[in-house]
C-alpha cells in the first residue's frame, strides 16, 4: 500500500490552512495537471493511476456496495431488516483489524478468507435442501433463506472482493495458504499494440498468478484499530480512519444512498406504478 | 471515460436494484442504449473541440429528461409513456435516468478530467478527486475541495478549487473515437480502448456480472410474495 509521506502528514497537521479547529485542508496533490505542447491540460498518468485510494477499501464504501447488492438481489425480501443484515455481513470482514491486535498480520486475513462465506454457503445449502425440516425456513421462512444467501454474497463480494481488487489485498485462503492477493493491472485494446492485459500472468511456474502484497508475516494493512505492524494496542501513534479514499468512492456511496432512498420510498402495494426519483 | 464496460458494471447493479418487476431482457437492452448514448458526444468532438464529456455529460440534460418524464406521467392527460408500455415503461424510464446520472455522468465526474457539469449554462469541467480521512493527529482532513489553494479561480479575494479543470477550450478527454485534441478525424494515431484500468474497474465489471448471474440463479419467490 502507499504510505503517506511524512511531509504530507505534516502539512495536514499545522501548516495547512485551517478553516475551523480540527478541520485542516492540506493542499492538493501538486502537479495535478500539466500543459502539453499545444497548451492544453492533460493529466499526468501517474495521477489518475492512484485514484484507487490507499490501503484497504473504506468500510463506508464496502457498506455502499453491500447495500447495492441488497437492493439488487433481495427481491420481495427487501425491507429494513434484511438490508441491515446484508450490509452488516458486508462490513463484517473488516473486524479482523481487531483480531490483528492479538494475531500478527490478521488484518485483511482472518475474516477476509473465502473459507468463511464458503462454509456459510455450504451450511445454508445443507440446511435448506438436504435436511427434512430446514431450521432457517422454520424460523424465518422464505425471507430468511433469501436474506441469508444475499448476506453471504455481500460478505464475499463486497467485504472480501473490494480488498482483493484493491491495493491492500486480501488473504483469501488464510489460514490454509497464507498469502495476500491484490488484483491490479489493466486491460486495454490499442490499435498500435493490440490487446494489453496485465491483471494476471498466465503460464510460467504457476498456471495463473496475480499480484501479491506478501504474507501475514511481511504485510501489514494499516487500520484505525491497528495502525502499525505488530500486535497489541499502541499509544501515542497517529490513527487514521479513511472515510472515503477517492472520487469514485464518493460516487458509490451517493449512488447506494439514492438507490436505498428510492426503494424505501416505494410502496410495496403500488406495483410498478410509480417511482419517485 | 472509464470504459463503457465499467459504467455497465455499476449500471447492472443499479438496474437490478431499481427495475423490480420490470427487470427483463428488454429493459436491460434499453438501459444499455441509455448508458452508451452520452459517449456519442465524442462525434461532435470531431468538429467542436472539447465537446466530449461536455455536450451529453451534463446535468442539464439529465434535469431536462427528468422534467420531461414528470410532465409526461403526471401532468398530461394521457401519458405517452404509459400508453406505449404501461407501468413497465415508466419504471424503465426512471431507472434509465438514475442509471444515466449515477452510473455514467457522476462516475465520469470522478475520472480523468471530469465532466462539464452544467454545460452549456456554464462551460467548466469539474473533477471530483480527493479523500476524507479522520486522523487522531489532524482531525478531519479532506482534499476534495481546496479553499485558498494556489490554483483555482478568484472568488471575492480568496481562491477556491472545486476541482476545476478548464473549459472546453482547454480540456480534451481522449476517447478511442477522438484520441487527440483539436478538431478533425485523427489519422494514423494510436487509439486505445480501455476495458478496465486498475483493480477497482475490473471489480466494477465483475460486480455487475455477478449481480446478473445471481439473479438468474435465484429461485422463484413463493406465490404469496410479490415483487414491487
Amino acid at each position: 500500500m502507499r504510505l503517506r509521506s511524512p511531509e504530507r502528514t505534516r502539512r495536514g497537521f499545522g501548516v495547512g490552512r485551517t478553516l475551523w479547529p480540527s478541520i485542516a485542508l492540506p493542499g492538493r496533490t501538486p502537479n495535478r495537471r500539466r500543459r502539453n505542447d499545444s497548451g492544453r491540460f492533460t493529466l499526468r498518468r501517474a495521477y489518475w493511476r492512484q485514484s484507487t485510494g490507499t490501503g484497504m477499501a473504506p468500510t463506508l464504501v464496502v457498506a455502499a456496495v453491500a447495500a447495492l447488492l441488497a437492493a439488487a438481489l433481495l427481491g420481495p425480501a427487501f425491507d429494513r431488516r434484511s438490508v441491515a443484515v446484508v450490509v452488516l455481513a458486508g462490513v463484517l470482514p473488516d473486524l479482523d483489524a481487531v483480531v490483528s491486535l492479538a494475531i500478527h498480520g490478521a488484518t485483511n486475513a482472518a475474516f477476509h478468507t473465502l473459507l468463511i462465506p464458503g462454509t456459510a454457503a455450504l451450511a445454508v445449502y445443507w440446511d435448506t435442501t438436504r435436511r427434512e425440516h430446514s431450521w432457517l425456513h422454520q424460523r424465518y421462512g422464505w425471507w430468511g433463506i433469501r436474506t441469508a444467501w444475499v448476506a453471504i454474497a455481500a460478505y464475499a463480494v463486497a467485504g472480501i472482493g473490494m480488498d482483493l481488487f484493491g491495493p491492500a489485498g486480501a488473504n483469501v485462503l488464510y489460514p490454509l495458504h497464507d498469502r495476500f492477493y491484490a488484483v491490479s493491472g489493466e486491460l486495454i485494446y490499442s490499435t498500435r499494440d493490440g490487446w494489453i492485459q496485465t491483471y494476471a500472468t498466465l503460464g510460467g511456474e504457476n498456471l495463473l498468478s496475480v499480484g501479491s502484497t506478501g504474507t501475514t508475516a511481511t504485510h501489514h494493512v494499516a487500520t484505525w484499530v491497528n495502525p502499525t505492524p505488530g500486535t497489541g494496542i499502541e499509544s501515542g501513534v497517529e490513527r487514521r480512519a479513511t472515510i472515503v479514499g477517492a472520487g469514485w468512492h464518493v460516487i458509490l456511496v451517493v449512488t447506494a444512498a439514492a438507490v436505498l432512498a428510492i426503494r424505501f420510498r416505494r410502496q410495496p402495494e403500488d406495483g410498478t406504478t410509480e417511482v419517485t426519483a | 471515460m472509464p470504459a463503457s464496460t465499467v459504467h455497465a458494471g455499476i449500471a447492472l447493479v443499479v438496474a437490478a436494484a431499481l427495475l423490480g418487476a420490470a427487470y427483463d431482457r428488454r429493459a436491460l437492452a434499453l438501459l444499455a442504449v441509455v448508458l452508451v448514448f452520452p459517449e456519442l458526444d465524442a462525434i461532435p468532438g470531431w468538429w467542436l473541440p472539447g465537446a466530449h464529456r461536455a455536450m451529453f455529460h451534463t446535468l442539464v440534460l439529465a434535469g431536462l429528461a427528468a422534467a420531461a418524464i414528470v410532465w409526461d406521467t403526471r401532468h398530461r392527460e394521457t401519458s405517452w409513456l404509459r400508453e406505449r408500455g404501461g407501468d413497465w415503461a415508466v419504471r424503465v424510464a426512471w431507472t434509465g435516468l438514475v442509471v444515466h446520472v449515477f452510473a455514467h455522468v457522476l462516475l465520469d465526474y470522478a475520472h480523468l478530467s471530469g465532466i462539464n457539469l452544467v454545460y452549456p449554462i456554464g462551460d467548466q469541467f469539474f473533477r471530483l478527486e480527493g479523500e476524507l480521512v479522520y486522523s487522531t493527529a489532524d482531525g478531519f482532513v479532506q482534499t476534495f475541495v481546496d479553499l485558498g489553494g494556489e490554483e483555482g479561480q478568484e472568488v471575492g479575494g480568496t481562491t477556491i478549487d472545486l476541482g476545476q479543470q478548464g473549459s472546453t477550450e482547454d480540456v480534451h478527454v481522449a476517447t478511442p473515437a477522438d484520441p487527440e485534441a483539436g478538431g478533425g478525424i485523427d489519422q494514423d494515431t494510436e487509439r486505445r480502448v480501455p476495458i478496465a484500468v486498475d483493480g477497482w474497474q475490473l471489480y466494477a465489471i465483475l460486480l455487475g456480472l455477478f449481480t446478473v448471474g445471481a439473479k438468474r440463479l435465484q429461485g422463484e419467490p413463493p406465490a404469496d410474495t410479490h415483487e414491487e
